[in-house]
């Protein structure tokens, strides 16, 4: 009975390939970040887990704190999985939540404070850098560091997986020390050398063995696509 | 394995070798484990075949002077890097230790001629194959150049060096001798502009790419002789007065014009070898992102310009860097051009074409 306990259960991100980098899946009740710079298309794997998650009759939420909700909009509306991931929002399967990027103690008592009551199972904040950027005095920054940790404290309660998309240009992140209190990280990045490339790596995966290499990756119609890695893993 | 002691010498005396990179930026810096004792040499990364060329096409032009030529380069690369690092000479007691521990330093640059060491006193032989630029030029006066400065750095004696190469294997034979060092090699002390020019700049608001990136995108790997190479084309490590003595030397010897067209002719092949894609935006976008990663500056082209800014500095200044570039432009838009503007400042290059 005890060596079940510690068996760690998974849950698909969505992303074809991926899951096979991390031993199966995420770890389920974990809180993990997805980081990059802008453009790499972070929210786009949110997009594919939310999906993921609806397909599974999982109930999912997707809080938006950065873009208005006709970009969301639009930005779904470019992938040939639109029509059903706008199913599953009309059915209430996938819940959109939009804050304005000053509102964000709102989300404490509009959404955080009640999580276990929503019995969500799926949680994508994008993106969770509002918490922090911008804190210009001591005062601030004590404020911040607190909401972090209880926004932390909260989606551990819950039963829930929660993603949290980060912007690599901020400087926040590493102040914050994120990276050290989520449970994986996922990180993209892309080179411009003419023609972009794009790779993501797994710098961390608590309680899995992770695929160590990065993987070429390609945004298109169909959203994300991984190429094949180099060895069998 | 090592001993006991060479371990406890290892922890203690070798100092911390540290590759700091950002765009346009490569800085080695050495550090004392205890202590504040620190060294830092801007560094760049500089294509095998280029220095190859310059060794063989200067064959005819040097005549009987070509061999002591290259092996007096070697020498005062050598000298002038263990002259800004501060390197002084170890107690007799710990010279195979700290012979060995150079080296194979030398080795992690692509430096292989030292692979083996047999050390009978003050005879010291080195053998080893495949050593960067030497396998193409089959010429080792860098290598029998290096292995003198290192051994009169280490024992404060003058040393006699021969060599030769039996197919891809490089011998070279060293004989310490009983008596003072000749050469003065205050000429080869840095001002202070090398520190202000080359270390106090922080590029990392620089969009363009650094040779990290290179290397996590896999355009930088190791081939199968562990040389580091960008596209096949194998690349090495120096600090950046290597290069700029060379030039120097060429200087010395009327021969500046021949050193610009052979750099600029080897640059050209290698470019065509890299830039591959057809799209002529896509060409300058690579070599600006070459140039930063390598750590020849920032550099941007637009409307016939080149504009470069930290190169990397020396005394000898940026000259030999203007073939470089211009192999690498004139590729990239597939045209031969002709400089007819030319900018230079203290850290800053502007060369406008035709």
């Amino acid at each position: 009975m005890a060596k079940k306990s510690l068996e760690v259960q998974r849950i698909k991100l969505g992303i074809e390939k991926f899951d096979d980098l991390v031993q199966g899946g995420l770890p389920k009740e974990s809180i993990l970040g997805i980081m990059g710079p802008p453009g790499v298309g972070k929210s786009i794997f949110g997009l594919h887990y939310l999906l993921e998650g609806a397909r599974n009759k999982e109930k999912c939420v997707f809080l938006c704190l950065d873009e208005p909700e006709s970009n969301i909009k639009r930005m779904i509306q470019g992938f040939e999985f639109a029509d059903e991931f706008n199913k599953f929002v009309k059915k209430g399967k996938i819940v959109i939540k939009y804050f304005d990027y000053e509102e964000y103690e709102r989300i404490y008592d509009d959404f955080l404070d009640k999580i276990n009551e929503e019995k969500v199972d799926r949680l994508v904040i994008d993106s969770f850098n509002c918490f922090y950027d911008g804190i210009i005095d001591v005062k601030h920054e004590s404020n911040a560091r607190k909401m972090i940790q209880k926004a932390f404290r909260n989606l551990r309660k819950s039963n829930l997986t929660t993603v949290l998309i980060l912007e690599k240009e901020s400087e926040s992140v590493l102040s914050y020390n994120i990276p050290y209190m989520v449970d994986g990280m996922i990180s993209l990045d892309y080179l411009d050398m003419g023609t972009i490339e794009r790779r993501l790596s797994i710098p961390k995966m608590r309680w899995t063995s992770q695929y160590k290499d990065s993987v070429d990756y390609e945004i298109s119609k169909s959203g994300i696509i991984l190429s094949e890695t180099e060895e069998d893993f | 394995m090592a001993s006991p002691a060479e371990y406890l010498l290892n922890k203690i005396l070798f100092p911390k070798k540290l590759l700091i990179e950002q765009p346009g930026i490569i800085i080695n810096k050495v550090v004392q484990k205890y202590g504040d004792k620190q060294s830092r040499f801007r560094t760049i990364f500089f294509f095998e075949e280029i220095m190859a060329e310059l060794q063989i096409k200067s064959k005819p032009l040097l005549k009987n002077k070509h061999e002591i030529f290259w092996t007096k380069i070697g020498y005062e690369t050598t000298k002038r890097y263990f002259k800004l690092g501060s390197v002084s000479a170890p107690p007799s007691i710990l010279f195979k230790t700290v012979l060995n521990y150079i080296f194979n330093g030398f080795k992690g640059a692509g430096q292989t001629f030292c692979e083996d060491i047999k050390i009978n006193k003050s005879i010291i032989e080195l053998k080893g194959k495949n050593n960067v630029v030497s396998r193409l030029s089959k010429t080792n006066s860098i290598s029998k150049g290096i292995t003198k400065a290192v051994l009169e750095a280490l024992t404060n004696k003058e040393t006699k060096v021969s060599g030769h190469f039996d197919e891809n294997l490089e011998i070279i034979k060293a004989i310490i001798q009983d008596k003072k060092i000749e050469y003065d090699d205050k000429n080869l002390e840095e001002t202070n502009l090398y520190n202000k020019v080359n270390f106090q700049v922080n590029t990392n608001k620089f969009k363009e790419t650094s040779f990290k990136e290179l290397m996590k995108f896999k355009k930088i790997t190791f081939d199968e002789n562990n040389k580091l190479s960008y596209k096949n084309q194998t690349l090495f490590v120096g600090e950046i007065g290597m290069v700029s003595l060379i030039h120097n030397n060429f200087k010395e010897e009327n021969l500046s014009e021949d050193f610009n067209k052979i750099v600029y002719n080897s640059t050209v092949e290698v470019a065509k070898k890299i830039l591959l894609s057809k799209i002529i935006k896509n060409n300058i976008k690579e070599v600006e992102n070459i140039i930063s990663a390598l750590g020849y500056g920032i550099a941007t082209y637009s409307k016939n310009k080149i504009k470069i800014k930290y190169p990397p500095y020396s005394k000898y200044g940026y000259e030999f860097l203007i073939p470089i570039y211009k192999g690498f432009i004139d590729v990239a838009i597939d045209k031969k051009t002709k400089i007819i503007n030319k900018k230079i400042e203290l850290n800053s290059i502007m060369l406008e074409f035709s």
